[in-house]
């Protein structure tokens, strides 16, 4: 008897690391590290016959139904990217995901769409915009994601609005604001509809806009930092250099080191261009 | 999993196993008796054996009476096989008892095994199972302590906090479960049952009125959401904390509170999401729900955890006015902190839902108060029109408009203030509001030259309120609204009154001075100055009304054609602060006294002073413009011109300086006026536009010498325009405007320069880049006094765009926010047009009419406001207003001939009116008549009057030709 062992009832098991796993249709699960993506399969070894014969087995991709994969570990370093304004090395950085998903774009677990997401931002702080264009439209057409499919939409819009194209970004804000799309889009769309706002000198209708994300979008951080730098100058435009100092030191104090924060240390006084 | 003896694997059938099982324990318990037992002696390696067996196959009850029987001969003096501790098989015994639900004994046997010292990690597992089985026995107060020795343990210190905290809060020792839970936090990793310990430690600091405290854990689970399980438990908690800190006056921590909370769908969706994820790993948990012991009560926890939020959820969703309950809570901290816009957003969202919701009359009294704090006016006024269309009489009606009221007079804005006001009598009646409201309007009407008005309404308050809260301000204001009127003699006799009644009142002192003021409106200058003297002797020195009074000395001696003592006066009144529109009278008078005196020394020297010693006062730009005045009145224009060019260098490299540009214009002026004749009998020579050039850029060194701003370069480059422009010289000016919009930056252009240069543009038909002018205006120089220019400017592009709305609102932004200084006929105008394109006739009507009443805009906006008011008529149709347009028409062209756009249209429109009134013949005559006009040959109107006539002969000619 090994009397140790008894210990190892009361062990925890310890969690592993997430599994990079395709899911068949049949149930059957298929661990990444056991196949290869090759043509429109995924090619499992089965046995070694020879140092140069392997038996294989084939599983057609269109009967994987889901994958199981952790986020790429570009994700973070592209976000980290964007973060410094330096959306041509996200794009970089992001390539390689949509090229290991693109077969599986569509499938729930696929990261194809969230790498897509990321690097049509990568473009569009680029100032590539023939090419996020092209982005935004391959995602409307692929992802199925109704976030996703929203994202791509405003970014046409943002597109638009930074081409000098108010009225037509203007439309399409519009269109979406009237659809059911996710709380997300919504979000975002109230956004750019203030970033239109001021580039009309309307400054009631930019609060509108930009105010929405704080009282009724809280939970959406990352576009806190924007509705307030948005708020701040729309505040100046109304003549309100209160409330817009105030603003500005809500950017400072709770958002540091988001892109508005800095943008507004390099110019404290002035009235950024919206995009 | 490995078992505790050493056994064939997979060797033993199922039905073997049980034979098996059943035997060991048939050897070890139950069929043989003691005496038996005490023959058959079973050997401790197989009762361990049988142990492990029954463990492996998860029935830990077959196990436990097993291992109790082996402590038992452990006890009895056997020795354990070798390398098995005694302390192992008593943790093993304590599991399979816990695990079999025999709390006691697994409590009992942990217990010995605790006492009995050992291994750190094998004393460490029997606290807790000791703990937690004292804990199912709901023996709380003791099993704290246990868990609380079992802190020490590095492996087990974040679970043996989280049981301490739950026995402790279960035991009511709440201070006791805080602490614990806080130490938890501290050290446990950010998980799901991170998450849950935070929702509980806030729900316990609540309920102890720790509302800081609680803020603080709230704050904690910011950015961990996806970590919460329990998002129903997370709103209610959240909306419990929002309350409370709201009711401690702590607006923000409030805020941050409710935003924690989402509404209903969002949530809904958010917890069924979870709710599924925390089946997925109850499922999973149930799985080795015969494990560890801390594992069994994780499954515990988790399934606790379900339902609490379920039963969260089902409380929201017993809550009809759920979200609108949340968006009026976070609207009140939103304006509890100063959020007015904000606030204004989340009350709209109350009211842009359907339905009756009980919180609908707070959320409109919130959204007046919100408008009303952001200086929205009309929004305000909307709001309220429309509470009281949906909740007439709503209690909540009166103190919103009060509320809305008390704001606009906060902020000065006085036409919105009696807008508000002409509510008040429909709003507030009976209500206790409308005592303060009668007053405020009085104050309202007063400040805005309605002093009739007011005074009535002070009658009103001394007849409704005889003894009211504000029976000296009414009575006060009643007194000061007859001064006012003119009626001076009523005044003193009721100022008097006031006096004597309140000799010390919050009034006395004004009242002492207006005393002086109506003796001096009815011309008793010597009165006036007694008072005044009086006044001066009995107030304090630093009095803040004593300039005044010396002013008022001043004119009254000027009254009394003792100008040397006004002069004197006036000067003492320069010595106290005086406001600038006081101080700007005081400066005019002694400059218009000294004239008058021919002491232009003395006026230039007052100027020059100021000038001085108040280098940064706006008044400055006044002071090189008398100097310059007086100078040309002393035959020294040339002094004139090199004082106040020098003057305006100060300032001319600030583009936010706006007074320069009216100094240029001065300077323009000057320096455009022929020069003095030589001779008697001669004509004044008039300078070339080269020397003129030349002179002005001599005038300017610095912007030539050295690199000036451009702001500075655009100053001389439009001083020279307006030279032009005075002179003339048409396209001389058009092309140093032209200069000014293609050589220097937008940004570089002073507010002044901008209008002028937008309006040039515009006129150019160049839209966009005049856009670009009024654009820099409103974003760079809001209160600017050319800020209309741009505010009407940007109406004018968006009423050419089609964009009529924003063109309303463009144009209403030059008058209510900028105040109109220059361009008030033009921003009227605007407006009054694109409400005819909006099809608003009543309201275009009332703006035209006043157009066409201003004297002094008399010319063509009359000409094109008189031709509108015919086309609203023709708009409403009917005969009767036919007939009336038609005359509107008809005045067009037979008093403003001189503005013939309109004219052309005024016959036009005529025309086609006779046509429709069936009077054919007079329209035939009237278009004629047109035509025969030649200055109208080629204008569109014509071409429009030629087909009407071709129409009509064809028509009388049945088609036939002539």
């Amino acid at each position: 008897m090994k009397a140790a062992r008894l210990m190892m009832l009361l062990l925890l098991l310890p969690d592993g690391g997430r599994a990079q796993q395709y899911h068949l249709r049949d149930g059957h699960v298929l661990d990444a590290i056991d196949v290869a993506v090759r043509g429109v399969s995924l090619v499992e070894a089965v046995d070694a016959v020879s140092a140069d014969a392997v038996v294989e087995r084939n599983y057609p991709i269109s009967d994987v139904v889901r994958l199981d994969w952790p986020e790429p570990d570009a994700f973070e370093a592209a976000r980290s990217a964007l973060a410094r304004g330096a959306g041509r090395e996200a794009v970089v950085m992001l390539e390689p995901v949509r090229a290991e998903f693109v077969l599986f774009a569509k499938l729930p677990g696929s990261w194809w769409t969230a790498a897509s997401l990321l690097r049509l931002r990568g473009l569009m702080l680029a100032g590539a915009a023939d090419e996020a264009e092209a982005a935004a439209r391959e995602l409307i057409a692929t992802a199925i994601d109704p976030e996703a499919v929203g994202l791509a939409r405003l970014g046409l819009a943002e597109l638009q609005l930074a081409a000098g194209q108010g009225e037509i970004a203007a439309a399409m804000v519009e269109a979406i604001l009237k659809e059911d799309v996710p709380a997300g889009v919504r979000a975002r769309s109230w956004l750019l509809r203030g970033e239109r706002a001021l580039q009309q000198g309307d400054a009631e209708a930019a609060l509108e806009a930009f105010l929405r994300i704080p009282v009724l979008h809280a939970s959406r951080e990352g576009l806190l930092a924007p509705a307030l730098e948005g708020s701040r100058r729309a505040y100046l435009l109304w003549d309100d250099p209160a409330r817009a100092d105030r603003a500005a030191e809500e950017l400072r104090r709770t958002f540091p080191d988001s892109p508005e924060a800095a943008r507004l240390a390099a110019r404290p006084n002035d009235l950024p261009s919206p995009l | 999993m490995q078992g505790i003896a050493r056994t064939p694997a997979g060797s033993a059938g199922p039905v073997r196993r049980a034979v098996a099982t059943a035997l060991g324990l048939a050897l070890a318990v139950g069929l043989f008796s003691n005496a038996a037992l005490a023959q058959i002696q079973v050997p401790l390696p197989q009762i361990l054996a049988e142990a492990e067996q029954a463990i492996t196959s998860k029935r830990p009850g077959d196990a436990a009476p097993l291992l109790d029987l082996v402590l038992n001969r452990v006890a009895g003096g056997e020795v354990l096989p070798g390398g098995l501790t005694l302390e192992r098989v008593r943790l093993a015994a304590a599991t399979v008892h816990f695990q079999s639900a025999d709390y006691a004994r697994a409590q009992a046997v942990a217990a010995e095994l605790v006492a009995s010292g050992g291994p750190s990690g094998v004393i460490g597992e029997g606290r807790m199972i000791q703990g937690l089985a004292l804990a199912l026995q709901e023996k709380f107060t003791e099993a704290v302590p246990v868990f609380g020795a079992l802190e020490d343990s590095p492996s087990h210190r974040d679970r043996a906090r989280l049981y301490r905290a739950l026995a402790a809060r279960q035991a009511g020792q709440t201070d006791v479960a805080i602490e614990a839970y806080e130490r938890l936090l501290a050290s446990a990793p950010r998980d799901a049952e991170w998450a849950d310990s935070a929702l509980v430690l806030v729900s316990l600091l609540l309920e102890k009125k720790s509302h800081e405290q609680a803020a603080r854990g709230l704050a904690l689970l910011q950015g961990q959401r996806e970590l919460v399980d329990n998002v129903a438990g997370l709103n209610t908690l959240s909306l419990q904390l929002g309350d409370a800190l709201l009711g401690d006056g702590d607006a923000e921590g409030a805020l941050a509170a409710y935003r924690q909370a989402v509404p209903r769908a969002e949530l809904q969706r958010d917890q069924s999401a979870r709710s599924a994820r925390l089946a997925a790993q109850i499922e999973r948990a149930r799985a080795i729900a015969r494990g560890p012991v801390a594992e069994l009560d994780a499954y515990r926890r988790l399934v606790g955890r379900q339902e609490r939020a379920q039963a969260a959820l089902k409380e929201i969703d017993g809550l009809p006015g759920y979200d609108a309950a949340l968006y009026l809570r976070l609207g009140r901290a939103f304006q509890e902190r100063g959020g007015a816009w904000e606030a204004a957003i989340a009350f709209g969202e109350v009211l842009a839902a359907p339905g009756d919701a009980a919180e609908r009359p707070a959320a409109h009294a919130g959204l007046v108060r919100a408008f009303a704090d952001a200086g929205r006016w009309a929004k305000a006024g909307d709001a309220l029109d429309r509470f009281a269309a949906e909740a007439p009489g709503d209690p909540l009606g009166a103190p919103a408009l009060y509320g809305a009221a008390v704001a606009a007079q906060a902020q000065g804005a006085q036409s919105p203030l009696l807008a508000l006001l002409a509510r008040a009598d429909s709003m507030a009646a009976g209500s206790d509001y409308r005592e303060p409201l009668l007053v405020l309007h009085a104050q309202a009407l007063l400040a805005a030259g309605r002093h009739e008005e007011a005074r009535v309404r002070m009658e009103i308050y001394q007849k409704d309120y005889p003894r009211g809260r504000f029976e000296e301000e009414a009575n006060y204001l009643h007194a000061m609204a007859g001064l006012l009127l003119g009626r001076q003699q009523q005044a003193v006799k009721e100022i008097g009154v006031y006096l004597k009644k309140w000799p010390s009142g919050r009034f006395a002192a004004d009242a002492g001075y207006r005393l002086g003021a109506a003796h001096y409106a009815m011309e008793d200058y010597p009165m006036a100055i007694r008072l005044s003297a009086a006044w001066l002797n009995e107030q304090e020195t630093d009095h803040p009304q004593r300039g005044e009074v010396l002013a008022l000395q001043g004119d009254a001696w000027a009254g009394e054609g003792q100008v040397e003592k006004a002069i004197t006066s006036y000067q003492r009144a320069l010595e106290t602060p005086l406001p600038d529109e006081l101080l700007g009278y005081v400066l005019d008078e002694l400059t218009r006294h000294h004239q008058a005196r021919r002491e232009f020394a003395e006026a230039a020297a007052m100027w020059e002073a100021f000038a001085r010693e108040r280098p940064d006062h706006p008044f400055v730009i006044n002071a090189a413009y008398w100097i310059g005045r007086i100078r040309v009145r002393e035959g020294r224009p040339e002094e004139g011109i090199a004082r106040v060019a020098e003057i305006a260098t100060r300032y001319l490299s600030d583009p936010a300086r706006d007074g320069v540009e009216r100094l240029l214009l001065e300077l323009a002026g000057m320096l455009a006026r022929p020069a003095a004749p030589p001779a008697r009998g001669s004509e004044a020579a008039s300078p070339s536009t080269d020397s003129l050039a030349s002179r002005i850029e001599a005038l300017f060194p610095s912007v030539l010498s050295s690199p000036a701003s451009s702001a500075a370069q655009a100053r001389v480059v439009f001083l020279q325009a307006e030279v032009a422009a005075l002179r003339n010289a048409t396209e001389e000016r058009s092309a140093l405007m032209v200069r000014l919009a293609e050589e220097f930056p937008r940004e570089a252009l002073p507010p002044g320069i901008l209008g002028r240069l937008g309006d040039h543009l515009l006129a150019a038909g160049r839209r966009e880049e005049a856009r670009a002018c009024y654009d820099r205006i409103v974003a760079a120089y809001p209160r600017s006094i050319f800020a209309d220019f741009g505010y009407a400017g940007l109406g004018e592009v968006a009423l050419a765009g089609g964009r009529a709305e924003e063109a309303l609102a463009r144009f209403g932004d030059a008058i209510d926010r900028a105040g109109a200084r220059f361009k008030l006929r033009e921003a009227t105008l605007g407006r009054a047009r694109s409400l005819l394109v909006l099809d608003r006739l009543d309201a275009a009507q009332e703006l035209f009419e006043q157009i066409a009443a201003n004297r002094e805009w008399r010319g063509e906006a009359t000409a094109e406001s008189v031709w509108s008011l015919g086309e609203i008529l023709v708009r409403r149709g009917g005969p009767e207003n036919l007939a009336q347009a038609q005359a509107h028409f008809q005045r067009v062209y037979l008093s403003y001939r001189k503005f013939t756009p309109w004219v052309a249209r005024a016959y036009l429109r005529s025309a086609e009116t006779f046509a429709e009134l069936g009077r054919q013949p007079e329209a035939v005559a009237t278009l004629r008549e047109m035509l025969r006009d030649e200055r109208l040959a080629t204008s569109v109107e014509a071409a429009a009057a030629h087909q009407r006539l071709a129409e009509w002969d064809t028509a009388a000619t049945g088609g036939q030709g002539e």
